[in-house]
């Protein structure tokens, strides 16, 4: 447990003034406030830290006992049993800090010098944290709807993910968040799919570009040629004179529509034309006689 | 027929804390729905995260109504610009080895 610098988190120094620190706190939490950054993983980690400095460097008593234990913060513990002490023999009650600030779960560090670990005031019920988290798929594995076993916070959880869904595209998991606050609704999951490059095929939308080879003779001659798609091998004819970079569309033969069962979007063929190597002597003589018929 | 779970906005308001006034304003401005039924006032489900969203702009951050309102047009932007250049993104990367 590394001790927590708050008034490095407020940007502040030791001796600040309670006006300084309030208007520190303002400052920062209009620009870490995760309302306000919503595609930032971390503004809720980093408001719950702007909010636990706050809470103990605005209370006079809490900044009191960091001010003076601070660094020895492990101590803090024969601190507060001595004031516990002090308090019976007097006979006068006391505030107990676990549960008398506002934010969520705070730090260990913060737990282990003022009890408790954080909650709000008022009985009111709060939506739990949101989860962030991203998933990488193959460009084959968004092809297909398929389920897949998540582990959140150690609970499996199965979901299905349908065929079509796009690079960046974000699913929200009702209630898979963080448990809510005095019996508030749970946190919501937002999962962001990340989908490789293929190496075969281009995506572009709905659409699928792939890069075929045809030898020589099938583009001048024309021909069968098979073709490996998504679904499975298909047979084309190639119309003889095909030139190199042709391109050819297969209608409905590339990625699935996304939630819209049983609809494709086209995939494109550009033909390359590959040129023999190694000829022999004889197809030398022959593609020889072939120049001097077109010169 | 589609039923939509309603919220009574007296819960809404003792739940978060927040006062009438300001739940009746955020819907005067336009910002978020509310029904009547038998003279009572309801929040629709589907836009109590958004309501939630725009209490929470105004109590953390002490943000007012005129605030909160440019804050979400300016979010709203957020979002669709995000989404373009996710967009873009993706047709980038088709031209991309």
């Amino acid at each position: 447990m590394d001790f927590i610098d708050y008034y490095q988190k407020l940007g502040l120094k030791k001796g600040a003034t309670d006006e300084e620190i309030k208007k520190a706190y303002r400052k920062l939490a209009r620009k870490l406030h995760p309302d306000l950054n919503p595609t930032d993983k971390e503004a809720n980690k980093k408001f719950q830290e702007l909010n636990e400095a706050n809470e103990v460097l605005s209370d006079p008593e809490k900044r009191k006992k960091y001010d003076q234990y601070g660094k020895d913060w492990q101590h803090s513990d024969q601190f507060e049993q001595a004031r516990q002490t002090g308090r019976r023999s007097a006979s006068t009650g006391g505030q107990d800090f676990s549960g008398s600030f506002e934010g969520g779960d705070f730090s260990d560090f913060f737990s282990s010098m003022f009890g408790g670990s954080g909650g709000r005031s008022s009985q009111a019920k709060y939506k739990g944290q949101d989860y962030n988290s991203e998933l990488q798929l193959s460009l084959r594995d968004a092809y297909t709807t398929h389920q897949q076993t998540l582990n959140i916070n150690g609970k499996s959880v199965r979901i299905t993910i349908p065929a079509g869904i796009d690079n960046g595209q974000v699913i929200r998991l009702k209630g898979y968040g963080a448990p809510g606050v005095n019996g508030g609704p749970n946190g919501d999951l937002f999962i962001t799919f990340s989908i490789a490059n293929d190496l075969r095929y281009k995506r572009q939308g709905n659409d699928l570009h792939v890069s075929e080879s045809i030898d020589l003779y099938t583009a001048v001659l024309g021909g069968d040629a098979t073709i490996d798609t998504m679904s499975g091998k298909i047979k084309l004819k190639v119309k003889p004179e095909t030139q190199n970079g042709t391109k050819t569309r297969l209608k409905e033969k590339g990625f699935p529509v996304y939630k819209k069962e049983g609809e494709f979007g086209d995939l494109y063929i550009t033909y390359t034309i590959q040129i023999p190597t190694n000829l022999t002597e004889k197809e030398k003589a022959l593609f020889m006689e072939l120049a001097s018929l077109t010169s | 027929m589609q039923t939509e779970q309603l919220i009574l906005t007296d819960t809404f308001c003792i739940s978060h804390n927040v006062d009438y006034a300001f739940i009746r304003s955020l819907y005067e401005n336009g910002l978020i729905e509310i029904t009547t039924r038998e003279e009572k006032t309801f929040i629709p489900e589907s836009s109590l995260e958004f309501t939630e969203k725009l209490i929470r702009l105004h109590n953390d951050l002490e943000i007012n109504l005129e605030g909160v309102e440019v804050v979400t047009y300016l979010l709203e932007q957020l979002k669709q610009q995000q989404q373009e250049i996710l967009k873009l993104q993706n047709r980038l990367r088709f031209y991309e080895t």
